[in-house]
Formats: C-alpha cells, sequence, structure tokens
C-alpha cells in the first residue's frame, strides 16, 4: 500500500471511530433524535466499537510504517477526522452516520485492495 | 477534568476553585502579551512545511526536474566544476538531489584560494546536474526567507530574535498547559460547536482548534523549546567547557569523527566511485544526501557522506567519515550515538516534517493552520468580552481594549496580506534589481505595516470587513499574476503534472476564498447590527451565565 492510500485509509477509519464516539455521547444522539434520525447501536457499544475502531488505526499504522511514522500518521489523521465529524454535526448532522458507515466501508475496501 | 491537589485548599470555599482562577488569569495574560508575535511564528512556521515547493514557485526561471541522474554521476559532475571554481579550499560541501528537499545540486565552499584560481574565498552555487553550469534563477527570498522569519523574526539580529522566539515558546507552553487545566469540559464538548453565538462561539472555535491538534500543539511547543535550549540555558554549557568553549562543544556534538587539520601537502583527492558506492551500497541507491569534503586536494583530506533522511523521523542520518587519500572507511557514525542527542534529533525532526511525504505534509499544513486558528481565536476572545462588557457600560472605550482590537485586525489579517504582496513582489519587481531578494521581504513588512495603520484609522469591523477582503482578493488573483507573468499557468502545470507550480495556485486561490468569505461574514454581521441598534437586554444574561459555565475562562 502507498503512502498516500495508508493515509487516505487512516483518515476514512478516524472519521468512523470520531463519528461513533461523538453520536455515543448524549447531546449529539439526542440532536439527532431531533432530527427523526436513529442509532442502531447503545451509547456504550458505540463507543467502544469507536475506541476499537482508533485502537485498530494505530495498529494499521505502525504495522505499515514502523512506530516512528506510524504514530505521527495516525494522530495526523485522526486530527484531520476529528475535523471533518465536528463540520458534520454542526452543519450537517442528519448525514452524520451515514457518513461514519460509509467510511468504514470505503476503508474497509481500500483495505482489502491495498 | 479532576481536581488538581494544589485546588482542594480552596475548593471547598468556592465551588471553581482559586487555582482554575489563577490559572485563567495566566492563559488569558500569557497569550496576550506575545501573541501577535505567536502568531507570526505559526504563520510563517505553517508556509516553512511547504518551503521548497514555495521557493520553485518563486523562481520559475528553474526547469521542471525530471528524474535525476545517479548520485554518482552528479557528484562527479559537481566535483569538476569545483575543481576549477574553489580549488585549495578548506571545505566542500555538495548537497546532491534527494527526495523533495534538494532538487538540483548544490554546493558551499569556503577557504578557497584565489591565488590558485577560485573565482572567491567561499561561495554558494546551484547547478544543473548534467552540464554543472550555474543555474541562475532570479535573485528572491522565498520558501526560506519565509521559514526563516519564524525563528529568527528577520530584521533582529540571533542575540535578540533568539530570546523573544525563546520567550514566545515559553509562553506558549504556559498557556497550552493552563488551556488544559482551566478547559473544564475537554471531553463534553470535543465535538460541540455553537456557531452564531458570538463569545460563545469564539470560545467554541478556540477550544477546537486547540484540542483537536492538541499532540500537534505539545510537541511543536516543547520542541521548538528545545531548539531554544543553547540560547536558553547557556550556563550548562558554559559550566562545562567555560566562556570561550561554546564552539568547542558544538564541533564534539555535531561534528563527525575523525576530521584533522590540514596537512597542508597536496596529495590527490580519491575519486568518488568507490566511496559514494561503499555508501550505496550501506544506505541503498540514491540515498546519498551530502558529500561533505574536508581539505579537498590535501594530505588529511576527509570524505564524509551523509545518509538521507527519508526514512527517520530524527534529524540525523548515519554518516560515513573516509580517508579523503585511499579511500579508506575510517568511522561510521551511528544515528544515535548519543542517547540525548538522539532524542533532541528525534524532536527536532518532528517539529521540522523533513520526512514527511506529500501526504504527511499537507496534515503538517492542517495542523499548523489549526495552531494560528487557536492563536487568532485566542487574540479574538481577549476582545469579544471586554467589548461586551465596554457596551454595556456608558462612557469611553477602554485604550488597552481598542489597541489590542486594532493589532488584532492590523495582524490577524494584515500579515497574511503581507505575505501575498512579498509573493505579487517576486513576479512585478524587475529580474535584475539590485537587492530583488530583499526588496521582497522589505514588501512583504511595508504591506503588513500600512495593514496595522489602516486599522488604527478606520472603525473596527470595516476595517475587518476591507482588509479581509483584500487580502483574500490579493491570494486569489495570484494564479492570475502567475499566468500572466510566466509560462507555467496552471492549466499548463495540470497538463505536463507538475504538481508544485499547480498545488501552489490552487492553495493560494482556495486561502484567497476563505479570507474573502470571512470577510463577507463580517459584512453580514455588521450590517445585522446595523439594523438592531439596541441590543436586547438578555445579553447581559446570557454573558453572565456564560461566565459560570466556563469559570471566567475567556
Amino acid at each position: 500500500m502507498t503512502v498516500s492510500g495508508l493515509v487516505l485509509t487512516l483518515c476514512l477509519v478516524g472519521v468512523s471511530a470520531m463519528t461513533c464516539l461523538c453520536l455515543a455521547m448524549k447531546r449529539h444522539a439526542f440532536e439527532l433524535a431531533n432530527t427523526g434520525g436513529a442509532l442502531p447501536l447503545s451509547g456504550k457499544r458505540l463507543r467502544c466499537l469507536g475506541w476499537l475502531l482508533i485502537v485498530s488505526m494505530f495498529v494499521f499504522a505502525v504495522i505499515f510504517q514502523g512506530w516512528s511514522f506510524g504514530l505521527v500518521s495516525a494522530l495526523a489523521c485522526l486530527t484531520l477526522a476529528a475535523m471533518v465529524v465536528i463540520m458534520t454535526v454542526t452543519y450537517y448532522l442528519p448525514w452524520l452516520a451515514r457518513l461514519g458507515v460509509v467510511s468504514a466501508i470505503l476503508a474497509a475496501i481500500l483495505l482489502m485492495v491495498g | 477534568m479532576s481536581q488538581s491537589p494544589l485546588s482542594n485548599k480552596k475548593a471547598s470555599a468556592s465551588p471553581d476553585g482559586g487555582f482554575r482562577q489563577a490559572m485563567t488569569w495566566l492563559h488569558t495574560w500569557v497569550g496576550l502579551t506575545l501573541g501577535w508575535v505567536l502568531f507570526l511564528i505559526f504563520v510563517t512556521g505553517t508556509a516553512g512545511y511547504f518551503d521548497t515547493e514555495i521557493d520553485r514557485w518563486m523562481q520559475p526561471e528553474l526547469p521542471f526536474v525530471e528524474a535525476p541522474l545517479s548520485a554518482l554521476e552528479t557528484a562527479n559532475v559537481v566535483r569538476a566544476r569545483l575543481e576549477q571554481e574553489a580549488p585549495q579550499a578548506e571545505r566542500w560541501y555538495i548537497n546532491l538531489p534527494a527526495g523533495r528537499n534538494q532538487l538540483y545540486p548544490s554546493v558551499f565552499w569556503q577557504g578557497a584560494s584565489e591565488e590558485a584560481g577560485a573565482s572567491s574565498a567561499r561561495g554558494r552555487l546551484t547547478l544543473d546536474s548534467k552540464t554543472g553550469e550555474t543555474l541562475t534563477p532570479r535573485d528572491t527570498g522565498g520558501g526560506q526567507t519565509l521559514y526563516q522569519m519564524h525563528w529568527r523574526l528577520h530584521y533582529l539580529g540571533r542575540g535578540y530574535s533568539d530570546w523573544i522566539i525563546g520567550l514566545a515558546t515559553l509562553f506558549m507552553m504556559v498557556g497550552l498547559v493552563t488551556g488544559i487545566i482551566i478547559h473544564k469540559k475537554i471531553f463534553v464538548d470535543f465535538f460541540t460547536f455553537r456557531p452564531g453565538k458570538g463569545q460563545r462561539s469564539w470560545l467554541d472555535a478556540h477550544n477546537f482548534f486547540s484540542v483537536f491538534a492538541l499532540p500537534f500543539h505539545l510537541m511543536i511547543t516543547y520542541s521548538g523549546l528545545l531548539f531554544m535550549g543553547f540560547s536558553l540555558m547557556p550556563l550548562i554549557v558554559a559550566s562545562h567547557y567555560g566562556d570561550e568553549g561554546r564552539r568547542q562543544f558544538f564541533a564534539e556534538v555535531f561534528d563527525p569523527p575523525g576530521i584533522v587539520d590540514a596537512a597542508n601537502t597536496p596529495a590527490p583527492l580519491v575519486p568518488f566511485t568507490s566511496v559514494i558506492h561503499q555508501a550505496e551500497q550501506r544506505w541503498g541507491q540514491g540515498r546519498v544526501q551530502v558529500v561533505d569534503v574536508h581539505h579537498p586536494q590535501d594530505a588529511s583530506a576527509r570524505v564524509v557522506l551523509y545518509e538521507s533522511i527519508d526514512q527517520t523521523v530524527s534529524t540525523s542520518g548515519e554518516r560515513l567519515v573516509f580517508d579523503g587519500v585511499t579511500g579508506d572507511l575510517l568511522h561510521t557514525e551511528p544515528t544515535d550515538a548519543s542517547m540525548v542527542k538522539h532524542v533532541r534529533d528525534v524532536f527536532l525532526g518532528l517539529h521540522e516534517g523533513l520526512f514527511a511525504g506529500t501526504a504527511l505534509r499537507w496534515l503538517y499544513f492542517l495542523s499548523g493552520v489549526l495552531g494560528t486558528g487557536m492563536v487568532a481565536t485566542g487574540l479574538i476572545l481577549w476582545t469579544t468580552k471586554r467589548r461586551k462588557t465596554a457596551e454595556r457600560k456608558p462612557g469611553r472605550t477602554h485604550r488597552g481594549l481598542v489597541l489590542v482590537e486594532k493589532l488584532n485586525i492590523g495582524t490577524i489579517a494584515g500579515l497574511p496580506a503581507g505575505m501575498a504582496t512579498y509573493f505579487w513582489a517576486n513576479r512585478l519587481l524587475p529580474v535584475n534589481m539590485a537587492g530583488r531578494g530583499e526588496w521582497e521581504i522589505h514588501i512583504l513588512f511595508l504591506t503588513w505595516l500600512a495593514m496595522l495603520l489602516y486599522a488604527a484609522l478606520r472603525p473596527r469591523l470595516k476595517a475587518w470587513q476591507e482588509l479581509l477582503a483584500a487580502t483574500g482578493v490579493l491570494f486569489a488573483t495570484l494564479p492570475v499574476l502567475n499566468a500572466l507573468t510566466t509560462e507555467r499557468h496552471l492549466l499548463h502545470s495540470l497538463k505536463s503534472g507538475d504538481w508544485v507550480f499547480a498545488g501552489f495556485d490552487i492553495t493560494v486561490f482556495v486561502i484567497g476564498v476563505g479570507f474573502v468569505f470571512a470577510a463577507y461574514r463580517v459584512r453580514s454581521s455588521r450590517l445585522s447590527d446595523l439594523q438592531k441598534p439596541h441590543k436586547p437586554k438578555s445579553t447581559a444574561v446570557k454573558v453572565s451565565k456564560l461566565q459560570d459555565t466556563t469559570g471566567g475562562a475567556v
């Protein structure tokens, strides 16, 4: 897998993870419910899933790039992912859950292809 | 956030705790005092992540680089040139094209003998890797000057700038630590941004910029302090090496081992063939970054090869020291010869990000933008709170508040405008003008100064709107200027796959659009303010509520 491919995958996993963590919070789950959205998972499970994705992101990064490069890439991608999620929460809330699912699927495809 | 033990004493008396109050005070004033310097550091440092790319845009005469020749061929071409240009020199320092940071071979020499036919005792040239001819692009400050401003502030000598930068970095560190302490809802508010709510929104934005890139901010500030270590703590070196021993200390720490004084007996310099071959066997093809020859053509010549640092986060790779006459390998200096130096090199490497490829470099740039946003929103927050209070009280607005507001406008909108005119100057100043590179940077500072004056003379919101718009237009029209003054316009770059030129044009355009959008937002809020000159009473209640929830963190 090329470096750019890896960074893209990491960002996608990061977006997925951050979406889970965001929707695991009562405030944002409530906001989503107000717009008519429903969550398939409870808060606790979402939180676990989110953290699991973050851990897996770091594991991928370290496997592909080694400790030093991997940690830098993973942290940087997590920052970008968090930005994408906060923008979506603020301005496109109904799209958030879909964003999380789609980026997870894309990341899986990239991993299988690369 | 859990309560720190220090705050327990007062915690029972007031729910907020005196500790957090004190930290809030510290955060506010430490952030304000050198805030504008920090803004400059962040802006120029962020641009510095693309210093080489900016260099290339600012020297459009230099050819688009094709695949470079092998290290040996290039080194031999450069060597032939140096033998004519700088005979009997003390040192030849040859930077080979390897990776992003070096596209054309460049050489530096010192101590050459003009009697033996040297063009000058010391010099620096950029060469064509095939012919060895000098490339003479236009004189420019380039990305390097922007990046140097990041830590040298340009007009000041190192004696002053080191201390100002060092102090600013310390303040930044204090700002980060106190910021983490006073941010009560670091997790609860993690994904929260409430736009269109005045001060509340500014605080959300400030938190957003700070918290999301917190690992970057901590790393960049801490490593920044390490950069300044020799300046901030000179006595540690002095205590072991004496007052005069600084030079000796640096030589021991940074120079490769086995360098000796010239023997002053002429001897032919070993051909580079076997030397470079040995190094490439060890490091891989194309991974020799520097050929550093001490006392070429002398009996005690040494050839030092530096490994490219594209496979490590650290600022230093391995170095091989060869005998310059026999070609024997004398020393192999590993990266981590000293643990302390290795830790320092890794932090410095993380700071500079020289190891980062394209994708990671963009993420570094993004983190830098977030840092810039953090400083800018912090400076604006200081004023929004006081502006609210001032508007509720009749009478004159406090002079300090007005001063900070004007400086904010003149710097947050004015410094980027200065950078845009720096690029404009690069294209518009006559190519053969004397002192051209210096004038580019003078124009940057003159523009900034003009922006500060303009901000001082205009009403606050109008000044924001007009300066942001001006900055936006200056940036967004750069691709047009480039198309009019060079052959390498955006379409040409895209067609020929020249991503550096295309990337620059697109990036400055996006930055420009961003500034224009900001100007538009200021305009909307200014017009809506005009429509309802009397603020609703609830504002005061809201502000006091806000202070309750943030612990007066603003």
